[in-house]
């Protein structure tokens, strides 16, 4: 994230708030866990937020099905987020993912 | 089966590539300056729906100060402002300003009504959409506002958080202002005058 902005984390303190959230698309592999890291907690007025800012890293653990071929491919999926500074809020996005995969 | 730990390093600093391909405004809140009253623009009507279901045009509200607020349920600094305009929209009523939020909350009323019932919001809102944005050179960042005069005219917009005192500032002079003659010329007392002319 660029100084000064943050996006929400996947466990928002008020239910008001847009989670950052990972998901993937099951077909090539399937979602087994989605570990989001420790938020930041901060405080924008009276509003207490917990928050990832800077570099941070969301880890995926996949399962192969038995019945996958080998061979390559591409995971599908979409990130939800909504970033904000202390003065203003941009509209929430989802983005589409693609990661490149190697079944062997 | 075969367990296949595929450690899907997400670096939020590649991803950077996704965010920052969305339009940004910098970190500093935009804050305007008034408009002198020749240059103030017609504030683009709509017709929105409030939260009883009735279709509310803002043309109807023509010789009333009104201050509209684009925000969103889940935009902090937008909450922070909320309790200004339940004070503004009580202490200046009488006077014939009024409060409008639009809500650009995708999710619609279902989101935004709990929201005004907890906050107990005294002010209409009226639901939002990209038309209505667009109108108004778009709304890339919330909260947006726009002071609009008596006349339906723009005379300041400010974009992010503002200050209370600053909002204040401008319904009470814009409040204040008189009428333009009808030559065009602004008929505003000649402080007032120099004031707008060193702007």
């Amino acid at each position: 994230m660029p100084p000064g902005l943050h996006v929400n984390s996947d466990k928002p303190k008020d239910e008001f708030i847009i989670p950052l959230k990972l998901t993937w698309s099951d077909g090539l592999l399937v979602t087994k866990t989605v570990t989001y890291p420790k938020a930041e907690e901060i405080k924008v007025g009276s509003q207490d937020l917990t928050v990832f800012t800077g570099n941070f890293t969301i880890e995926t653990q996949f399962e192969v099905p038995a019945k996958a071929a080998s061979g390559s491919g591409t995971v599908t999926g979409k990130l939800r987020y909504q970033a904000c500074n202390n003065q203003m809020c941009f509209r929430p996005v989802t983005a589409d993912v693609h990661i490149p995969v190697v079944i062997e | 089966m075969h367990q296949v730990k595929l450690l899907a390093l997400f670096v939020i600093a590649g991803a950077l590539v996704l965010l920052i391909s969305h339009p940004w405004r910098g970190p500093e809140t935009t804050r305007a300056n008034t408009k002198a009253v020749g240059d103030r623009k017609p504030a683009p009507n709509f017709t929105l729906k409030d939260a009883s279901g009735a279709s509310v045009e803002l043309s109807s509200y023509r010789g009333k100060v009104v201050l509209l607020n684009f925000w969103a349920t889940w935009c902090g600094p937008c909450e922070m402002e909320i309790p200004w305009f339940e004070q503004f929209e009580q202490q200046y009523k009488s006077r014939g300003f009024e409060v409008v939020g639009v809500s650009m909350d995708d999710d619609g009323w279902p989101a935004v009504k709990p929201f005004i019932a907890a906050k107990k919001i005294n002010y209409r809102i009226l639901l939002g959409n990209d038309s209505v944005t667009q109108l108004y050179g778009g709304v890339d960042a919330l909260p947006t506002t726009f002071m609009i005069d008596r006349e339906g005219r723009i005379a300041d917009v400010h974009v992010g958080l503002a200050g209370r005192d600053e909002y204040a500032n401008e319904i009470q002079s814009l409040l204040d202002n008189h009428e333009t003659t009808n030559s065009g010329r602004d008929s505003r007392p000649v402080a007032g005058l120099l004031v707008g002319a060193t702007k």
